[in-house]
C-alpha cells in the first residue's frame, strides 16, 4: 500500500453461515478522497461499510484507519464508539425522541465539549447543511430531505476521521437527488472529509466518486476514477453495469463487421461483442437493425432496435428513426470480452 | 347486529353499575337504618373510615408496597428485557425459560407464598415495605420484563448502532437512548401493576402482621371478620374510599392504559 493511504482494508472476508458475502475485499483510500462502493443490493456493501464502522467483524482480513489497525479480525478490535468514524444510515437512524439539534449534537456531548462549544458547533453545521430552521423539531416532524440533513449533519459534526454512508440518497425525492447530491460533494469536498459511500446506483456512483470500486461477488472487480471506470471496464458486467453497454454475443454473422477493427474470427478466446450506445453512427453499411420504438430524451433520441440475430440493442441518435424501418449501424468504439466476460481488446475506429 | 351489541353492552354495565349504586347507597345509610334508598342519607361513614379507622393510611401502604415493587421490578427488568432483546440467545435457553414459566405459571399463586415467606422470614424482611414489595415481584416482575421486552423489540437496533458510532457507550446507551425511549413501556407497566395489585391480599396479609403496615385490601377483608360485619355502612364506605384511587387512575391515563394492552398484546 501506497504511504499515502489513510485507510487501509485488507483482504476482508465475511460469511453469514454458508452464505458467502466478502471474499477477499483489498482497496485503500486517500486522506480527503471520496470512494464509492457500486454495486447490486446483496452484494455486501453494507457489510464492508459497518465492518470498516466496527459494528461487525470480519471472519478474516485488516481494517487500518490512519495508520491504527482497528481490526485485525483476531486480538485487536476497536469498537465503533472508539473509532472516531461518522456513519449516515441507509434509513438515517435518528434519535426519535431527540430533536434535530440534540441528535446533531449527541456526538459531542458524548465527547463531554463544554455546552457553548456544542452549540456554536450544532449552529455552524446547521447552516452549512441548510436547516437551522428545524433544529428543534423531532425527526418525526422534518421532511425525506431533512432528516437526511440531520443525519449527515450528526456523523460530520465531530470532525470523524472517515464518513460512511449507506445509500443516503435512497430515501430522496428522485427530482431533487442531482441538486442534494451536488451540495453533499461539495461541502464534503471543503471540509476534506475523507469518505466511503455505498450504493447501487451508477450514475450517483458516477457523479460522487474519486474512485469506484465496483463489488461483484464478494470481490472488488475495479477500482479506478469514474472515466477509468467508463472507458475500460474490467469485465462485461462493469461494462452493462456503468453506463449501460449493449453487449452481443459473437457469432459468425458479424464476421464482416468486426474485419473492419481488424478482429480476425480466429480469435478464440474472445466470446462477446459490446458497444456503448453513444458510440454508434447509422449508416448505409454494418449492423442491420429493426427499429422498434425511439424514446426522446431532449437532445437526443433512445433508439431501440433489434438486430438480426434477435437481441436488442439501444443506441443515441439526433433525430427520431421511423419504427419498423431498417438501418445500418456502426460502432465507433468496441469492446471484446473473453468466455468468462473479462475485456480482452477495446477498438476504435475513425467515422 | 349493533342494536344487538349495544343491549349486550348495557346488561354488562348494569351488573357493574347496580351493584356499585346499591354499595353508595348503603354507604350513605346511618347507623341503625336498613332502607335502600337511605331515608336520611349521611356522610357520617365516611368521616369515621378516615377519622377512627384511619383507612387512608392503608391505602397510602397499598400505594407504598405497589410503588416500591414496581421500582424494583423496573430497575431489574429493563437490563434483563434489553438482554432478551438484544442478544443472541441460544434456543435451549429459550426452551428451558419457557418450560420453567409454564411450571411457575401452572402452579396456584399461593404455592410459592411459604417459600417466599421463608425466605424473607430469615432476611429478617417481613413486616417491613421492602418484604413486601419485594414478595410481590412475583407478580410485577414477569410483567414488568415482558412489557419492557416487547417495547425494546420494537426499537430498530439501527438507532442503538448509531448512538455507538457517535461514541455512546454501553451505560451512555442505556441512559441516553434505551431508557428514554422505553419510558412508554415504562409508564404501561406502572399502570398495570397497580392495576393488578390493587386488591392484592394473599402476600401482604400473610408477610405484614401489625396493623399500621397493612394494605386498604386486607383492612377490607378483615373488616368480613371483625366487630363491623353488621356495621355495612361502614364496610361500604371503606370499599368506596378503595375503589377510588382506581377510578381516579383509569380515567386520567384511559389513552396510556389501551396502549399498554395492545403493547403487550404486540409482545
Ligand atoms: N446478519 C445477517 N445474517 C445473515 N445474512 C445477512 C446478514 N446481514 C446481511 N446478510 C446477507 O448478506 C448479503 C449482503 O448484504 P448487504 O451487505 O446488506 O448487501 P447490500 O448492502 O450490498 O445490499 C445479503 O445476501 C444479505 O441477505
Ligand atoms: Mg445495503
Amino acid at each position: 500500500m501506497s504511504s499515502k493511504s489513510f485507510v487501509e482494508i485488507i483482504d476482508i472476508h465475511k460469511s453469514y453461515g454458508k452464505l458467502v458475502v466478502l471474499e477477499g475485499v483489498n482497496f485503500d483510500v486517500r486522506k480527503g478522497e471520496f470512494i464509492v462502493i457500486l454495486g447490486p443490493s446483496g452484494e455486501g456493501k453494507t457489510t464492508l461499510l459497518n465492518i470498516i464502522a466496527g459494528v461487525i467483524r470480519p471472519d478474516k482480513g485488516k481494517v487500518i484507519i490512519d495508520g491504527q489497525v482497528v481490526d485485525d479480525s483476531s486480538n485487536i478490535y476497536i469498537p465503533p464508539e472508539r473509532r472516531d468514524v461518522g456513519y449516515v444510515f441507509q434509513n438515517y437512524a435518528l434519535y426519535p425522541h431527540m430533536t434535530a439539534f440534540d441528535n446533531i449534537a449527541f456526538p459531542l456531548k458524548m465527547k463531554k465539549l463544554p455546552r457553548d462549544e456544542i452549540e456554536q458547533r450544532v449552529e455552524k453545521i446547521a447552516k452549512l447543511l441548510k436547516i437551522d430552521h428545524v433544529l428543534h423539531h423531532k425527526p418525526s416532524q422534518l421532511s425525506g430531505g431533512q432528516q437526511q440533513r440531520v443525519a449527515v449533519a450528526r456523523a460530520i459534526v465531530k470532525e470523524p476521521k472517515l464518513l460512511l454512508m449507506d445509500e443516503p440518497f435512497s430515501n430522496i425525492d428522485p427530482a431533487l437527488r442531482a441538486s442534494v447530491r451536488l451540495e453533499l460533494r461539495l461541502l464534503l469536498k471543503s471540509l476534506g472529509i475523507t469518505s466511503i459511500m455505498a450504493t447501487h446506483d451508477q450514475e450517483e456512483a458516477m457523479t460522487l466518486a474519486d474512485r469506484l470500486l465496483i463489488l461483484r461477488r464478494g470481490k472488488p472487480i475495479q477500482i479506478g476514477s469514474p472515466m477509468e471506470v467508463y472507458e475500460k471496464p474490467s469485465d462485461k458486467f462493469v461494462a452493462e453495469f456503468v453506463g449501460g453497454m449493449n453487449i452481443l454475443e459473437l457469432k459468425s454473422e458479424y464476421s464482416s463487421l468486426l474485419r473492419e477493427y481488424r478482429v480476425e474470427g480466429e480469435d478464440v478466446s474472445v466470446k462477446f461483442m459490446g458497444f456503448r450506445p453513444e458510440s454508434v453512427i447509422i449508416s448505409n453499411e454494418g449492423l442491420e437493425a429493426e427499429v422498434l420504438d425511439a424514446e426522446y430524451k431532449g437532445d437526443k433520441w433512445t433508439i431501440i432496435a433489434q438486430i438480426r440475430s434477435g437481441e436488442i440493442i439501444r443506441f443515441y441518435n439526433k433525430d427520431p428513426v421511423n419504427t419498423k424501418s431498417t438501418v445500418y449501424i456502426k460502432p465507433t468504439k468496441i469492446y471484446l470480452f473473453s468466455s468468462e466476460g473479462k475485456t480482452v481488446k477495446i477498438l476504435t475506429i475513425n467515422k | 347486529m349493533a342494536s344487538l351489541i349495544n343491549v349486550f353492552l348495557i346488561v354488562v354495565l348494569l351488573t357493574v353499575l347496580v351493584p356499585l349504586g346499591v354499595l353508595v347507597m348503603i354507604s350513605l345509610l346511618p347507623p341503625g337504618e336498613w332502607s335502600i334508598p337511605p331515608k336520611s342519607p349521611t356522610l357520617d361513614n365516611f368521616v369515621y373510615v378516615f377519622k377512627e379507622f384511619r383507612f387512608y393510611r392503608n391505602m397510602l401502604n397499598t400505594f407504598l408496597f405497589i410503588g416500591l415493587a414496581i421500582l424494583i421490578s423496573l430497575v431489574l427488568a429493563l437490563p434483563t428485557a434489553y438482554a432478551i432483546a438484544r442478544l443472541q440467545i441460544k434456543y435451549y435457553v429459550w426452551v428451558f425459560t419457557v418450560v420453567l414459566v409454564i411450571l411457575v405459571k401452572s402452579l396456584p399463586p399461593g404455592s410459592l407464598l411459604v417459600p417466599v415467606y421463608e425466605l424473607l422470614w430469615k432476611l429478617r424482611l417481613t413486616n417491613t415495605v421492602l418484604g413486601v414489595a419485594l414478595s410481590y415481584q412475583v407478580y410485577t416482575l414477569p410483567f414488568v420484563i415482558w412489557i419492557l421486552t416487547s417495547f425494546l423489540l420494537d426499537l430498530p437496533r439501527e438507532v442503538e448502532t448509531a448512538a455507538r458510532i457517535d461514541g455512546a457507550g454501553r451505560f451512555a446507551r442505556l441512559r441516553h437512548i434505551i431508557f428514554p425511549l422505553s419510558i412508554p413501556g415504562i409508564i404501561s407497566a406502572v399502570i398495570l401493576g397497580f392495576l393488578n395489585l390493587w386488591n392484592e391480599y394473599m402476600y401482604s396479609s400473610v408477610i405484614v402482621s401489625s396493623r399500621n403496615l397493612q394494605t386498604a385490601a386486607v383492612v377490607l377483608g378483615q373488616l368480613v371478620t371483625s366487630e363491623y360485619v353488621y356495621d355495612w355502612g361502614i364496610l361500604a364506605s371503606a370499599n368506596i374510599i378503595s375503589v377510588l384511587p382506581a377510578i381516579f387512575f383509569v380515567s386520567f391515563v384511559q389513552k396510556n392504559i389501551s396502549k399498554a394492552i395492545t403493547g403487550g398484546i404486540k409482545g
